[in-house]
C-alpha cells in the first residue's frame, strides 16, 4: 500500500498564476474639484491648492491644472478670517496667505472656505490640538543581511504617549548632508577625446532630503517611545560626511488622520487578496450647497513641535568611498551652496 | 364456486404473468358527468390495461359524481366502497380483486402458494388478524449493510400508490398502507436499490439491507438518485449528496470535493476562487449554517477555498438545504449544510486514501469489540510549497501553505435501542504571505451524542459539545511585527425527540449554545515592536431555540411540513458599551458615556419567531410542484472590506447597535420525471433581508473599538429562477444547471455616511445573474469513464478607479460608486478521466486512478484586481488569475 503511494505522478507545469494590466472603461469620469491647504502655528504664509481630478486612465503628461479664480478664505471661530490671493502662474498657480496675516493658534478652529462661480465649498472645521513634546531623537544604524547590500538609519521618535487620550499625529522630515566633488576628475567630451577643464562652479553643496512617504500615528493603537518615522538611506553620497535631521511633529484632527490613513492604506498596497477592498479617500472638505457632490482633498490645521540633531557615519560597518561627482554640486536636485544655519 | 372465486382462481392459475409485471402508478380521473362505479371501473379497465375481478350487481348502485379531480386507483376505490360492505384487494401489480366477505384463508393460501415459487414475496404479520381493506402499519429499520450503520433519510416508497417515507435517524420508518400484496422500493443515494414484494396481512416490520457495490455499472445514473431524492422529497431546495459520487466528478488538482459538488447546483455559486466558503441564493457566506454533527463551524475552506475542509472520505451524509428548511435549524439566514461524519463499521476493518499532487489522504474504520465499538478515523495533509513556488510573482513563490483535517468518531452500541458517539474533529491552515505575513486559522470541535430508541416510533438524541475557531495574523516585519489573535470559543446542547405516528413525522426538541468572542487580541511579539498591545474585552451571547417541525402526508396528493423555531438572544456582560448621543450620527465624538454592563447584566437581546412551511403537491406520480417559506435569524456577522472573504475576517455577536439579521424566503418549484432518464426541476424565489451589514467608505474593520461608526445596516434582496435538467442513460449522464439571479443591497441611513450609492438598491458582493454549470459523464467501460464540466458564472461586481488626483506629492485614486462595474465572466472546463479498480474478484484492495485537467482551455479568470505603483507613483490596475492555466493532475485512491 505504502509502496503504491510513492507511484503517484507529479503533473508537469510551465507556470501558474498571472498577473496582466487590467484595463477597463473609466474615461467617462468628470472631474471633480480639489482643494488642499494647510494652517498650522508655525508662521505663515499658507498655501491652499486647487486643482481637478483627471480620468483614472488618462496618461497624457499635462498634470493637474489650478483653478483659476477661487475666492479662498481661511477663518477661525474667534472671528478672524482672510483672503488669500492668487500667486505663481501655470502649473504652479497657488492661495497664500500674507506673511503677517492670520496664523494658527493651540485651541482654536480654523475652517477653510472657497468659493467657485458661486459655489461654495467648506472644510470641517479643525480645532488644534496642541501637538506635545519631543523628548528624543535618534538614529539607529540598521542592516538587512551584509550591509552592503541594505543599510539604512532608522529613525526614532520618543513623544508623549498617553494611550488614554487619544491624539493624532503626523511628521515630516528634511534631512541635509554636505558634499564634496572630485572636480578634479570633471571630464568634457570633445570628439573622441576627453578634454579635462575645471567645471564652471562648485565643489562643495549641502543637498536637501525629503521624507516621501506618509508617517501618521494615533497614541492609542501605537507606542509612541522608540517609534520609528523614517528611513534614511545610507551610501557614499549621504553619509561620506555627517548628516543632519530635522523632524516635524503635526497634530491632526481626526478626519485629517482618517484622510491620510486611508490614502496611505491606497498608496502603499501591496496588491494581495487581503488588502481592504479599496475606497475613495474621504476628504473633510463639502460643497455646501449639495451635500452629495463629492469634494476631494483636506484641510488641516496642525500645532507643530521639531527637533534636529547631527548623527554621523561611525555607526557604519562598511566602507563608503568618496561620491563620485565630478560636475558642479548645484546639479544634485536640491541642494545649495549656501551653508545652512544650523550647520557647523 | 361463486363467481368471484372462479374469477380468483383464474387470475392465479391462468394468468401468473400478469404478476410482477411492471408498471408505474395508475391514475383515475374522474367523469364529466354522474356515472356509476360499474361503467368506471370498466373503463379503467379499458383505458389503464387493469383487471377487476367483481359482480357487477354489486357496483352499479353506486355512483361516481362528476369532478375535475385526478386520484390513484386505490384512493379511488377507497373512497367509493366505503361503507358499502365490500372491500378490494390488490394482487399483483395489474389485477384488484373487489370482494364482499371473502374466505380470507384460501386467498392468503394462494398468495403465499406463489410466494414459494417466487422467494421476493415476503408475507409480513399474523394471518389470523388479515382483513383485507383494513389499514396496516408497516414499519422497519433500513441499514447500510455495508458499513452496518442505520440510514437516515431513506426513502420507502409503496410502489402502487403515493406513499413514500423516509426514514429517521436511527433508520426506522412507519406508513399506514392498506393490507395485502404490495411492492415496496427502498433506495439511498450511493447504495443499490432494493425493491421487496410483501403481502401485509397485519401490523408488521420488514427490515432491509441496502448495499454498496464496489463496482457499480450503474454508478452514472447515482446523480439521478440526486434528482429523485429532489424530486419526491416533501422539501423545496434540499439536496442530499452522494458522497461516491463526489469522488468521481472532475475537480481541482484531482481533489474531488464536497465544496465543487454545492457549487454546481443551481442557485449556488461559489464566492469565488481563492476566496472561502459558498454563496445560496444571493446570501452572504457567513449566511450558511455548517453543521458536523451537529456542531456549528465558522469555516469551510482550505487555502481560501480551494478545497473544503471536509474530506468526502469521512463523511456519512451531506445534506444542503437552500430553501424550506426544517424548524430543527436555526441561527443562520440563508441556508444549512449538514454533515454527518462516518460512523465506523463495527464488523470488519476497512482503510481508504489517496494521493494527489498537494494532498494525501488517508482514513480507516473498524471495530473496537465486534459488533458494539467502532471507530472511524482519516485525516488529510497538504504538501503544496512546491506548487508556489511555480509562481511567477515573487510575493506567491515566498508564500508557504499548509492545512490538514483529521476527524475520529467512535461509537458504542449499549443495545439496539442505546448508540453514544463521540466525535473530534480539527481544520488547520496555514498561510504565509510574501515573506512576512502569516495567515491561519483552525477549527478543533468535540461532540458526544447520545440516541436512544423507546420505542421504533419514538427516539431521542443529546448532543453536547464544545469547539474552538481560531484565526490569527502574524508579522515578523522589523518594527512593525506583531500577533493578531481572535478565537470563537462555543458549547452547546441540542436535544431532539423524534416522534412517528400515523403520517405525522414529528421532531421537537431544544437547542443552546454559548459563545465567547475573543477578536483582536493584538500584542508586540518582540522588544523593538512599535506596536502596542489591545486587548479589547471578549463578548459573550447565547442562543436558546426551540423547535417542533412536523411533517405530514395529509394524502397521496399532498404533504405538508410545518414548524416554528422560536429563539432567544442574549448578548451578556461584563463589558465596557459606549453610548452614543441620541439620533446623532454614530462616530466617536458623539460618544456621550461609557455604561459598565456586569456579567450578570444583558447588554442587548432579541427574539425570534421563525415559521416555516413546506408543501408538495403531487400533481401525477411523476410530477410535483412545492412551495417552501422560512423565516431565519442570524445573530453572529461575519465584517469583511477585503476583495474576498477570506477566514480570518472577523465575526461580531450582535449587540444593541448591530441587530440580527432577519430573512424570509419563498420560493415555489415544479419537479418531474419525465421518463428515459430525463428528470428537472424549475424553482423560482425571492428572499428579503433585513438588517445586513456593510461597511462604511474606507471603514477598518480590524481592531476597531467603535465598529458600529464603521458600518452600516441595511437591506437586502435577492430573486431569482433555477433550472435543473438531468438525462441519465446507462453509458451517458448529463446535467444542466442554470440560475438566473440578483442580489442587491441598500443602504439608506438617516445620516450621510451611512447612505451608499445615494442610497439606492446596488449589487452585493455575490451578485452574479447568470450561472451555468454543465456536467457530462460517459462511461465507456466497466472499468474507464471520463467526465467533463463546464462552469460560467458572471463577474463579481467591484469598485472601479475612477480619477486620480494630487494632494502634496501623492497621487490619489478616487473610485465609482460602490460595486458599479464588474469584472470579466468567469468560465471553465475541466475533464476527468477515473480508472476503476481491476474487476478480479481477489485483489489486495480496490484502487483507482484519476487523471484530470482542470481548465482545459486555459482561460485566465480573474480571481482579483489590485492595485499596484506605477511609474509615476499613481497606482495602476492589476488582475490576477490564480489558476489561469490548463492544470493536469494524477490521483491515486485507494480502499481495502
Amino acid at each position: 500500500m505504502v509502496k503504491n503511494l510513492t507511484l503517484f505522478l507529479i503533473p508537469v507545469i510551465s507556470s501558474l498564476g498571472c498577473v496582466d494590466e487590467f484595463d477597463f472603461d473609466s474615461g467617462h469620469e468628470t472631474p471633480r474639484l480639489v482643494i488642499e491647504g494647510q494652517i498650522t502655528t508655525a508662521p505663515g504664509p499658507y498655501t491652499v491648492k486647487i486643482t481637478q481630478s483627471r480620468a483614472f486612465s488618462s496618461t497624457d503628461g499635462t498634470g493637474f491644472v489650478p483653478v483659476k479664480e477661487a475666492i479662498v478664505e481661511i477663518s477661525d471661530n474667534a472671528g478672524n478670517k482672510e483672503t488669500l490671493t492668487p500667486s505663481g502662474t501655470g502649473l504652479d498657480l497657488v492661495y497664500k496667505t500674507s506673511s503677517s496675516g492670520i496664523r494658527g493658534d493651540a485651541g482654536k478652529s480654523y475652517t477653510l472656505t472657497v468659493t467657485i462661480d458661486g459655489n461654495t465649498y467648506q472644510s470641517i472645521p479643525q480645532k488644534i490640538e496642541p501637538a506635545g513634546k519631543i523628548f528624543d531623537l535618534r538614529a539607529a544604524y540598521m542592516t538587512e543581511g551584509m550591509p552592503e547590500f541594505g543599510d539604512y538609519f532608522d529613525i526614532r521618535i520618543d513623544t508623549e504617549d498617553n494611550p488614554d487620550n487619544r491624539k493624532y499625529y503626523r511628521w515630516d522630515w528634511t534631512g541635509t548632508y554636505e558634499i564634496h566633488t572630485e572636480w578634479w576628475r570633471y571630464c568634457e567630451n570633445h570628439c573622441c577625446t576627453c578634454l579635462i577643464p575645471p567645471p564652471d562652479c562648485c565643489s562643495v553643496c549641502w543637498v536637501n532630503t525629503f521624507s516621501r512617504d506618509i508617517t501618521i500615528a494615533d497614541s492609542q493603537t501605537s507606542r509612541l517611545s522608540d517609534f520609528s518615522i523614517a528611513k534614511v538611506d545610507v551610501n557614499s553620497f549621504t553619509f561620506y560626511m555627517k548628516h543632519h535631521l530635522k523632524v516635524n511633529q503635526y497634530s491632526i484632527s481626526k478626519d485629517v488622520y482618517a484622510f491620510w490613513d486611508s490614502a496611505k492604506e491606497q498608496i502603499e498596497k501591496t496588491g494581495s487578496i487581503f488588502d481592504n477592498a479599496p475606497s475613495s479617500v474621504k476628504g473633510n472638505i463639502y460643497h455646501i450647497a449639495d451635500s452629495t457632490e463629492r469634494v476631494l482633498g483636506v484641510f488641516s490645521a496642525s500645532d507643530i513641535v521639531s527637533r534636529e540633531f547631527f548623527f554621523d557615519n561611525d555607526q557604519i560597518t562598511r566602507q563608503l568611498t568618496r561620491p563620485k561627482w565630478f560636475d558642479d554640486c548645484q546639479n544634485i536636485e536640491n541642494s545649495t551652496t549656501e551653508k545652512p544655519e544650523f550647520w557647523d | 364456486m361463486d363467481r368471484f372465486h372462479l374469477a380468483f382462481i383464474l387470475v392465479v392459475a391462468l394468468c401468473p404473468s400478469i404478476f410482477g409485471q411492471p408498471s408505474g402508478k395508475k391514475y383515475y380521473k374522474y367523469p364529466a358527468s354522474t356515472s356509476n362505479l360499474l361503467d368506471e371501473i370498466k373503463k379503467i379497465e379499458k383505458e389503464q390495461g387493469l383487471n377487476f375481478f367483481y359482480l357487477g350487481d354489486w357496483l352499479s348502485g353506486i355512483p361516481v359524481h362528476p369532478s375535475t379531480r385526478v386520484e390513484s386507483i386505490t384512493r379511488f376505490l377507497q373512497n367509493h366502497l366505503e361503507g358499502t360492505q365490500m372491500s378490494f384487494f390488490p394482487t399483483g401489480e395489474n389485477s384488484i380483486v373487489l370482494y364482499k366477505n371473502p374466505t380470507y384463508d384460501k386467498m392468503i393460501d394462494r398468495v403465499e402458494a406463489r410466494s414459494v415459487n417466487d422467494n421476493h414475496v415476503s408475507t409480513i404479520g399474523d394471518r389470523t388478524l388479515f382483513k383485507p381493506g383494513d389499514t396496516v402499519t408497516l414499519s422497519g429499520r433500513i441499514r447500510n449493510a455495508t458499513k452496518d450503520a442505520f440510514l437516515q433519510g431513506a426513502s420507502v416508497n409503496l410502489k402502487d400508490s403515493e406513499i413514500n417515507v423516509n426514514t429517521d435517524q436511527y433508520g426506522n420508518y412507519s406508513m399506514d398502507i392498506l393490507s395485502g400484496e404490495h411492492t415496496v422500493e427502498i433506495s439511498y443515494v450511493g447504495l443499490n436499490k432494493e425493491e421487496r414484494e410483501i403481502l401485509i396481512l397485519s401490523d408488521g416490520n420488514l427490515d432491509v439491507d441496502l448495499f454498496e457495490d464496489p463496482i457499480q455499472l450503474e454508478i452514472i445514473t447515482i446523480e439521478g438518485d440526486m434528482m429523485e431524492s429532489a424530486i419526491d422529497g416533501l422539501i423545496p431546495g434540499k439536496t442530499s449528496f452522494n458522497l461516491n459520487l463526489i469522488k468521481k466528478t472532475p475537480a481541482l488538482l484531482g481533489r474531488p470535493d464536497l465544496m465543487n459538488s454545492i457549487s454546481r447546483l443551481p442557485g449556488v455559486a461559489d464566492t469565488g476562487e481563492g476566496s472561502s466558503g459558498f454563496n445560496v441564493r444571493g446570501g452572504a457566506p457567513d449566511q450558511n449554517l455548517v453543521l458536523v454533527d451537529d456542531v456549528p463551524v465558522f469555516n469551510v475552506s482550505h487555502l481560501f477555498g480551494f478545497f473544503s475542509t471536509f474530506s468526502a472520505d469521512v463523511l456519512q451524509r451531506a445534506e444542503l438545504y437552500k430553501g424550506g428548511i426544517p424548524a430543527n435549524y436555526g441561527g443562520r439566514a440563508s441556508s444549512v449544510l449538514d454533515i454527518s461524519l462516518k460512523t465506523g463499521n463495527d464488523e470488519k476493518f476497512k482503510a481508504g486514501g489517496s494521493a494527489g499532487p498537494i494532498d494525501a489522504s488517508f482514513n480507516m474504520e473498524g471495530p473496537l469489540k465486534k459488533g458494539q465499538t467502532s471507530y472511524s478515523v482519516g485525516g488529510r495533509l497538504s504538501y503544496i510549497d512546491w506548487l508556489l513556488k511555480k509562481y511567477k510573482n515573487t510575493d506567491v513563490r515566498h508564500s508557504t501553505a499548509g492545512f490538514y483535517d483529521t476527524s475520529i468518531k467512535v461509537s458504542h452500541k449499549f443495545s439496539d435501542r442505546d448508540v453514544l458517539s463521540f466525535s473530534a474533529y480539527r481544520s488547520y491552515d496555514s498561510f504565509r504571505f510574501a515573506l512576512d505575513t502569516t495567515y491561519s486559522w483552525e477549527t478543533t470541535l468535540f461532540s458526544g451524542k447520545y440516541q436512544h430508541s423507546f420505542r421504533n416510533n419514538l427516539h431521542v438524541s443529546l448532543t453536547a459539545y464544545t469547539s474552538a475557531y481560531k484565526f490569527n495574523t502574524a508579522s515578523n516585519k522589523i518594527y512593525h511585527d506583531f500577533r493578531l489573535d481572535n478565537r470563537i470559543d462555543y458549547q452547546g446542547i441540542k436535544s431532539t425527540i423524534y416522534y412517528s405516528v400515523a403520517r405525522h413525522n414529528l421532531q421537537t426538541g431544544l437547542s443552546l449554545i454559548s459563545y465567547d468572542f475573543s477578536i483582536g487580541q493584538l500584542r508586540p511579539t518582540s522588544n523593538t515592536s512599535n506596536v502596542t498591545r489591545i486587548s479589547p474585552e471578549p463578548e459573550e451571547s447565547s442562543e436558546t431555540h426551540v423547535f417542533i417541525n412536523d411533517e405530514y402526508v395529509v394524502n397521496d396528493a399532498i404533504s405538508l411540513m410545518a414548524g416554528i423555531n422560536f429563539s432567544i438572544y442574549k448578548r451578556k456582560g461584563p463589558n465596557h458599551i459606549y453610548v452614543y448621543r441620541e439620533g446623532a450620527q454614530r462616530v466617536e465624538e458623539n460618544i456621550i458615556d461609557t455604561v459598565f454592563y456586569n456579567e450578570k447584566s444583558t447588554i442587548a437581546d432579541y427574539m425570534g419567531f421563525e415559521p416555516r412551511f413546506s408543501i408538495k403537491y403531487n400533481l401525477s406520480q411523476n410530477t410535483n410542484i412545492k412551495i417552501g417559506y422560512g423565516n431565519m435569524n442570524q445573530y453572529l456577522h461575519q465584517l469583511s472590506n477585503t476583495a474576498g472573504i477570506t477566514p480570518v475576517d472577523i465575526w461580531k455577536p450582535s449587540n444593541g447597535y448591530i441587530r440580527p439579521i432577519r430573512s424570509r424566503l419563498l420560493s415555489l418549484g415544479i419537479f418531474s420525471r419525465a421518463g428515459k432518464g430525463i428528470a428537472g426541476s424549475f424553482e423560482v424565489f425571492y428572499k428579503k433581508l433585513d438588517n445586513v451589514i456593510d461597511y462604511k467608505e474606507g471603514a477598518s474593520i480590524l481592531l476597531n473599538e467603535t465598529l458600529e461608526a464603521d458600518i452600516v445596516a441595511g437591506n437586502s434582496r435577492a430573486y431569482g429562477a433555477e433550472i435543473y435538467l438531468e438525462r441519465t442513460t446507462d453509458r451517458l449522464s448529463s446535467s444542466l444547471s442554470y440560475t438566473y439571479s440578483r442580489s442587491e443591497r441598500i443602504m439608506n441611513g438617516a445620516h450621510p455616511d451611512e447612505i451608499i450609492n445615494d442610497g439606492k438598491y446596488y449589487p452585493s458582493n455575490f451578485d452574479r445573474p447568470h450561472n451555468l454549470n454543465l456536467l457530462s459523464n460517459f462511461k465507456f467501460s466497466r472499468r474507464w469513464n471520463i467526465s467533463a464540466n463546464f462552469q460560467y458564472l458572471s463577474g463579481r461586481p467591484f469598485t472601479a478607479p475612477s480619477s486620480k488626483y494630487k494632494i502634496e506629492s501623492f497621487l490619489i485614486t478616487d473610485f465609482t460608486q460602490r460595486n458599479s462595474d464588474r469584472l470579466p465572466d468567469y468560465h471553465r472546463l475541466d475533464v476527468s478521466i477515473t480508472l476503476e479498480t481491476n474487476l478480479k474478484k481477489k485483489k489486495p484492495w480496490e484502487s483507482s486512478w484519476i487523471f484530470s485537467l482542470f481548465n482545459v482551455y486555459g482561460r485566465k479568470n480573474i480571481y482579483s484586481v489590485f492595485y499596484t505603483k506605477a511609474s509615476d507613483l499613481s497606482i495602476s490596475a492589476k488582475k490576477v488569475s490564480i489558476l489561469g492555466t490548463i492544470f493536469p493532475s494524477v490521483t491515486y485512491n485507494f480502499k481495502i
